[in-house]
């Protein structure tokens, strides 16, 4: 590029000639040696935008160390007035509270005034506010942090609670579903030589490929380890846990034996109580993903399997008066339904009774 | 392993982008987490464009609230605090209108209260510098129009790059140049007065 009409405002703005005034290097000095050599008449222009490059300054206005507390303290004030814009979901977010809220709002009968409304509205904000704060607990001392992070490694937790589904994105650009009442824990931006997670509950890993960090599932007594794959882990009860491989290749590992399987597409792995082996199945994926779809997917469940569901669902709690049929079964499909049509649903085929208070649900069986 | 006893607690220094993550998904310490990160950053940024403290922060308030308003439409961002600068850019050009702003000329008298700031590795040359040319372009700085001004901190404070400039103003790169052009150029106007009068006492 020519530089010789070169102007003052061109050479300030000029990053070769930034880089020659502020972090000069042998090379940058022989160029504008030579530069100068031969456009002795731009002394004068170099000069006086070198001066303008080296005392660029501003005026600094004082920030004091309430400044971000206090006002804070008032934006955390008035989002508990704001009701946040419907959203288009892009989670995966089944809306159980207000479900709740629409059952509750009809057992106080259908002349809830305006003010009511609005009263369980900001309860509900409230309530919804206060669970998260409980969820994430960042210290409060950067310093410290920052201290503590070059030291130790630090352990990142995310726990959803029941009736809410989210999904994460970690910083090797892996993506994790969480199901209801899930939890997963891994060191932040993992370990040099290998990306660890600990699962309690159900999620779908969509790992990111690393060949060098393999990236590691433990949940229970199971190890499942891929190198850039997808893969859905259940394992609310840890005695019953279940693998499903959708694309890739995963190696499913007892964390105690050497006893490993190798999964392809398709295949999955349950391993129980009943039958600790690692012994593969065919799985059926609607049925595994039926969950990241918004949908509870019931394939020949019985009664304590159904209503286990339901509880972890939509975040509620099931009494059960009168014991169901031993054999009896439930097949079904609900795809982004209230609790109310689920148990409607499923009244019919099960043969029950139901009535929902709060998060409080009774079922009768006929 | 190293676990720790109580799970329950999350010891997550998240950054920026990760709590603009946890924000997006309707979580208040998303936003508190975004908050703690950056006020500090939009604070100065901002009263590099309008010197008004109060009004500054009340910007950062609307805008901090409307980011938990809008939480569900929020775009995915690499760069939280470019999107921030911008989007209180955007705030303080739109509502300074209505306040009025003390002239300069007479706040320069309160100039003593202030101190400067050399974004660029000042130290090394400070036998060279003299206090008035710092202070002729940090008050020349302050004189610019405000997308001029806007440009000078994005490029030589904020030391982003002119692609990013670009995204941040919503001009393309030859514009972006331009304005950084005219916005250097009033400030050489500015200082060169004082380089006369400096090469004059000198002789």
């Amino acid at each position: 590029m020519d530089k010789s009409d070169y102007t003052v405002e061109d050479f300030v703005l000029d990053k070769e000639f930034q880089m020659w005034v502020l972090m000069p290097t042998n090379q940058s000095r022989l160029f504008w040696d030579n530069y100068l050599a031969q456009n002795p008449g731009k002394l004068a222009v170099i000069e006086l935008a070198r001066e303008m490059l080296l005392n660029m300054a501003r005026f600094e206005h004082q920030i004091l160390e309430n400044d971000a507390d206090e006002l804070w303290e008032i934006i955390h004030q008035k989002t508990h007035d704001i009701v946040p814009e419907k959203q288009e979901s892009t989670r995966i977010f089944l809306n159980s509270k207000a479900a709740i809220q629409q059952t509750k709002k009809s057992d106080l009968g259908g002349n809830v005034s305006l003010g009511l409304g609005n009263l369980f509205r900001i309860a509900a904000i409230l309530v919804f506010s206060l669970s998260l704060a409980l969820l994430a607990y960042r210290y409060s001392n950067p310093d410290q942090q920052e201290l503590m992070a070059s030291e130790v490694p630090e352990w990142v937790e995310y726990k959803v609670p029941k009736g809410i589904k989210s999904s994460l994105s970690l910083s090797d650009g892996s993506k994790i579903t969480l199901n209801s009442g899930s939890t997963v824990r891994y060191i932040k931006n993992f370990e040099k030589d290998k990306r660890e997670m600990f699962l309690q509950g159900e999620a779908l890993f969509e790992v990111a490929k690393d060949s060098l960090r393999p990236f590691t599932v433990v949940s229970g007594e199971l190890k499942t380890t891929a190198l850039g794959t997808v893969f859905n882990v259940r394992a609310f009860d840890l005695s019953a846990i279940r693998i499903a491989l959708l694309e890739g290749k995963v190696e499913v590992k007892k964390v105690e034996d050497s006893e490993k399987v190798i999964l392809k597409p398709g295949e999955t792995i349950k391993m129980t109580k009943a039958h600790p082996g690692l012994v593969k199945e065919k799985f059926n994926v609607d049925e595994v993903l039926a969950w990241t779809q918004k949908t509870i997917y019931f394939n020949y469940a019985d009664a304590n399997t159904a209503f286990q569901t339901i509880e972890n669902w939509y975040g509620v709690n099931i009494q059960i008066h009168n014991k169901p049929k031993e054999n009896l079964r439930v097949t079904g499909k609900y795809k982004d339904q209230t609790l109310k049509n689920v148990l409607e649903g499923l009244s019919y085929s099960m043969h029950f009774d139901f009535t929902i208070r709060g998060d409080q649900i009774t079922i009768n069986f006929r | 392993m190293n676990l720790q006893k109580n799970s329950q607690v999350i010891p997550a220094s998240l950054d920026a982008e990760e709590n603009w993550v946890l924000l997006k998904e309707g979580r208040i310490e998303g936003l508190e987490g975004v908050y703690r990160l950056i006020f500090n950053d939009l604070l100065r940024f901002g009263m590099s464009l309008v010197p008004e403290k109060d009004f500054i922060k009340d910007c950062i308030q609307d805008l901090f609230l409307d980011l938990w308003k809008y939480h569900k439409n929020l775009m995915s961002t690499d760069n939280v605090k470019l999107y921030l600068f911008k989007a209180l850019s955007n705030r303080i050009n739109k509502e300074k209108k209505k306040i009025k702003i003390p002239t300069k000329d007479a706040e320069w008298k309160e100039l003593e209260n202030f101190y400067f700031v050399h974004s660029m590795e000042a130290e090394l040359i400070k036998q060279q510098q003299t206090d008035s040319m710092v202070k002729k372009l940090a008050i020349g700085i302050e004189k610019l129009p405000f997308r001029q001004r806007e440009i000078i901190q994005y490029l030589f404070f904020e030391n982003l790059t002119y692609e990013q400039c670009s995204l941040n103003l919503g001009i393309n790169l030859r514009s972006v140049y331009t304005l950084a052009w005219k916005a250097i150029n009033n400030l050489k106007k500015h200082v060169t007065l004082i380089l006369m009068f400096l090469s004059i006492s000198i002789r």
